[in-house]
């Protein structure tokens, strides 16, 4: 296989693939990017078997083949070349040559006979929407998915597809984030799965601004596909809980905030607070919002600032990263905080179909 | 001048009777005692055969008159009480008047002594317990007893003396015990012609302790004193990194006698709790000193069990006194250290003296532990009844994070070295200590799930959860009947999030169930410590920031060495015994 490319294209497609290869796996071949020639493109597929990402760009192909070099040094090399043409040439010992200028390298690849198989999603898409409005949806939810539990499906992001709408849902246990969409899918589809959090972090990475995302089902694996670019990732097996019995349908409080001064006034109470495990105390009175905090080892805070509520004066604990992460994920200037009593969770929305329960915590004893 | 009168019935019925000699060592003990009342300052033990064959023990005491030497052989014959009121505040380590004669009863006997200001001593032999004859000799101020072939008109006890090494160990352990609580006396054992311990008179304790457990050992004490409503507890706590399987390592004195005492065991025990695992038994010297009216120590023959007259008060003194010190100390074990290379050196366990009599050695083979003097030791902690024994407290360091290694072991550094942190236990250490610091104010935060979690339970289980709901709901876990033997978890610790909860409660479980029987105290921290126990081991992959707070937080733990459940929570290998490693030194 020789082909020559720009140093650009190289770059751009082996920092796509190579942000998932692993480190230190036992499976010497998971370090390496697998290398193929199409019709003028290069393809390039790492895996971690849990995910995989394929990329392509354009070379000038003089001897089609396959191999597979280390991700790793292949591309420490390419980013340090100069710009222009990379002349790349791979023997049948899947020995590679790179030229560049006045530089040349040797690596030593290994056959891709050895690569795990990716899978490749032909056909129709299960649905297609555009890439800026997942991107959008992903920001909104992704931060709520656990990053580590013994409950698997707490650990992925929930897609279910009905009535021409996607609904995305992300839990950890404490807070849920839900918003959905519009999609472009087959009338009268339904379905659901969960996609790993590890993955649904790639394809952060991965989605732009412009085009559309087509996703893809098959079996036990779910495809991304963003322009050429394509993410495959296995599926959670788990059911999702029934997340909707636990969605209160009326709250006694209903308060409207404006968002940066609530966001603000969580942020200094909660600078007292010494691990992230504790909470701050929100106290609705007349027309005002006490935000008030203590840690036996620092201190105290007690910050205030107006706010319209209905309903009767109540105090509730809240861990104030939560809140914060909920309140930093939102764009509208007013949002709405509905809560029932001080052990059910408070409901935060906006203008659109975005809503998040957040768990409170318990408050200390004898505490106002 | 004459000093031993023999004692009336009454004084003597009031004495529990019993035989005083069973074997070589409690001979060596009673007259090990009877030096040390004479004030010597100067005592050589010389055995033969575990003291079988031969035992000698010559002093430098006040020595006996020709007349008092004679009485010495009869009965319930002392110098050291007079009535039976004496009894109540015995001062002495011997007073019942017994030893002499058992002894010579038993064995070929004989006394040379000479008062200190007597020109001419005298010799008496006796033989099974019959006077052989009287005569003058010469004698610096002492006394020398010898005791020749003991038991040997005795055959039945003569048949169940132990074997030659366990004798001599026996008389080793003895006399390194004795050695210890006398530093002001030179003391000198020879076993079969060998030296086996020399201990020159210092006033300095740690140089005794040093010569009789061996330098290494001697190393790792943490001294402690503590006084309470006139009850002095000091001495020196081993450190919990080294433990025996054991209590042969924990050394008890009262008023300077070495005791048995079941409730100072337990005292020892309790301070280290959660320091040392389950079964192991640290090293201890621990002295007690008491006005004499507060203790029995005529409880048995040999006066080796003790009785407090308030055996809570004086337990829960040389409690506070051991655990405060722990408390203080640097605690981490060092690894790489010698005594992990060569365990051996590490004394102090007194099996080790069999090895020392048993394996044949080079002559020179003890000089090196003889010169082991605790040179670097410069502390002076020779209690005296004002003076405060100065503490040894080393600074608690930070750490500053390295790495992470293997998802289990924080690599960190402090201003001596390399540090490993074991993450789960260090972990624990800290949970352990926060959970316990919330009960203290009432209860600990509680975060409520979005989803419960049913956990279903054994019949019986469910009683015991019913019955530690509120305990449970104190340390943040909300747990509420569901059914017959179903249960629902509304709120977790806000640490336990990731945790596995079903998990959590069938450990707590476990726990409630095994504790049962214990103080509520002592049954809290044990259900606390199996909360944090299943708390911590999710959480493998902890970012820098994460490593570095919980450096921070298990730095600032009162017992930031050891896990609840007395696993160490870090080891240290300093760049000393790196460079030793790599052989730059």
């Amino acid at each position: 296989m020789n082909f020559t490319a720009q140093k650009a294209d190289l770059v751009s497609a082996l920092q796509k693939t190579h942000a998932i290869v692993a480190s230190k796996s036992t499976l010497s071949i998971l370090a390496n990017v697998l290398i193929e020639t199409n019709e003028g493109k290069l393809v390039f597929t790492t895996t971690n078997l849990q995910v995989g990402i394929r990329c392509e760009s354009p070379a000038n192909i003089t001897a089609p083949g396959a191999t597979t070099l280390p991700a790793r040094f292949l591309f420490a090399i390419v980013r340090e070349l100069p710009l222009g043409d990379v002349l790349v040439e791979v023997n049948d010992e899947n020995v590679a040559s790179i030229r560049s200028g006045e530089a040349f390298f040797r690596l030593l690849g290994i056959s891709k006979e050895e690569f795990p198989k990716v899978a490749e999603f032909e056909g129709k898409p299960l649905f297609s929407m555009p890439q800026k409005s997942l991107k959008e949806m992903l920001r909104k939810t992704s931060f709520a998915v656990s990053r580590e539990d013994p409950r698997h499906f707490l650990t992925g992001m929930y897609f279910s597809i009905s009535e021409g709408r996607l609904l995305l849902v992300g839990t950890d246990g404490r807070r849920l984030s839900r918003i959905s969409h519009e999609i472009a899918t087959e009338e009268g589809y339904t379905g659901n799965f969960i996609v790993p959090i590890k993955a649904i972090e790639e394809l952060e990475k991965m989605i732009g601004e412009d085009g559309d995302v087509h996703v893809y089902l098959s079996g036990n694996q779910a495809g991304f596909r963003l322009g050429t670019d394509l993410l495959v990732s296995l599926l959670i097996d788990a059911r999702f809980p029934d997340y909707e019995g636990v969605i209160p349908k009326t709250g006694a409080v209903t308060a409207s905030l404006n968002r940066e001064e609530f966001a603000a006034t969580v942020r200094q109470a909660a600078l007292v607070t010494s691990e992230q495990s504790s909470s701050v105390k929100l106290n609705f009175t007349s027309n005002e919002l006490v935000i008030s905090a203590h840690s036996p080892e620092v201190g105290e805070a007690r910050v205030v600032m107006p706010a319209k509520f209905s309903g009767e004066p109540l105090a509730i604990g809240f861990n104030p990263t939560c809140l914060r992460d909920v309140l930093n994920c939102m764009d509208e200037e007013e949002i709405t905080l509905q809560l029932t009593d001080s052990v059910s969770p408070g409901v935060v929305s906006g203008e659109g179909s975005f809503l998040h329960l957040i768990m409170p915590m318990r408050l200390p004893e004898g505490e106002i | 001048m004459n000093r031993i009168r023999v004692l009336s019935d009454d004084v003597a019925n009031k004495i529990a009777a019993g035989e005083v000699v069973e074997n070589p060592a409690s001979a060596v003990k009673e007259l090990l005692e009877n030096a040390l009342d004479a004030e010597s300052t100067e005592i050589t033990v010389e055995i033969k055969s575990g003291g079988k064959s031969y035992i000698s023990l010559a002093d430098n005491g006040t020595g006996m008159s020709r007349d008092d030497a004679v009485l010495a052989i009869e009965r319930h014959s002392t110098s050291k009480i007079r009535s039976a009121s004496d009894l109540e505040k015995v001062v002495t380590l011997g007073f019942r008047g017994e030893a002499i004669p058992s002894i010579a009863s038993v064995s070929r006997f004989s006394i040379t002594t000479c008062e200190r200001d007597a020109l001419i001593g005298t010799f008496v032999k006796v033989d099974g317990g019959k006077l052989v004859n009287v005569v003058e000799v010469g004698r610096p101020p002492g006394t020398t007893v010898e005791v020749r072939n003991l038991f040997y008109n005795v055959p039945a006890r003569r048949k169940y003396l132990r074997s030659v090494e366990q004798e001599a160990a026996a008389i080793c352990r003895l006399v390194d015990a004795y050695a210890l609580a006398y530093p002001g006396v030179y003391f000198r054992l020879v076993h079969n012609e060998r030296e086996v311990l020399l201990a020159p008179k210092t006033d300095r304790m740690e140089e005794r302790l040093a010569k009789v457990l061996g330098k290494k050992t001697a190393e790792q004490f943490i001294p402690f004193r503590y006084e309470e409503k006139g009850v002095v507890a000091w001495g020196f706590a081993g450190h919990p990194s080294v433990t025996r399987t054991n209590r042969m390592g924990q050394l008890l004195y009262v008023n300077n006698r070495p005791v048995v005492s079941p409730p100072l065991y337990y005292a020892v025990m309790l301070s280290y709790k959660t320091l040392v695992p389950k079964g192991r038994y640290p090293l201890a010297v621990l002295f007690v000193e008491i006005a004499p009216e507060f203790v029995d120590m005529n409880v048995h023959p040999t006066k080796k069990e003790v009785r407090f007259k308030n055996e809570w008060a004086i337990r829960d003194i040389v409690l506070r006194g051991i655990s405060r010190a722990l408390k203080e100390a640097d605690l981490a074990p060092h690894f790489l250290s010698d005594q992990y290379e060569k365990p051996v050196e590490a004394k102090g366990d007194f099996e080790k003296a069999l090895a020392r009599h048993s394996e044949p050695k080079a002559p020179g083979a003890w000089r090196e532990r003889e010169s082991a003097g605790g040179e670097r030791m410069s502390r002076q902690a020779e209690p005296e009844t004002e003076a405060e024994l100065p503490m040894k407290m080393r600074r608690r360091s930070s750490l500053r994070f390295l790495s992470q290694l293997s998802d289990s072991y924080i690599l960190a550094e402090d201003e001596e070295g390399l540090v490993v942190v074991d993450q789960h236990a260090a972990h624990e250490r800290v949970l352990y200590e926060k959970i316990m610091q919330g009960l203290k104010g009432g209860s600990c935060p509680a975060q409520r799930l979005l989803l419960p979690t049913t956990v279903e339970v054994s019949s019986g289980e469910s009683f015991v959860l019913k019955e530690n709901a509120e305990f449970l709901r104190r340390i943040g876990f909300e747990v509420r009947p569901f059914g017959e033997r179903t249960f629902i978890v509304e709120a977790v610790p806000p640490f336990f999030l990731m945790g596995d909860i079903k998990k959590a409660v069938h450990d707590f479980l476990t726990a409630a169930q095994e504790s049962r029987h214990e103080r509520d105290s002592e049954r809290e921290k044990v259900l606390v410590r199996s909360a944090c126990r299943s708390a911590v081991m999710a959480h493998d992959r902890m970012k820098a920031e994460e490593c570095e707070a919980l450096l921070a937080r298990l730095m600032s733990a009162e017992s930031p060495h050891t896990c609840p459940h007395g696993r160490p929570t870090m080891i240290k290998m300093s760049l000393k015994e790196i460079e030793k490693r790599f052989m730059r030194r």
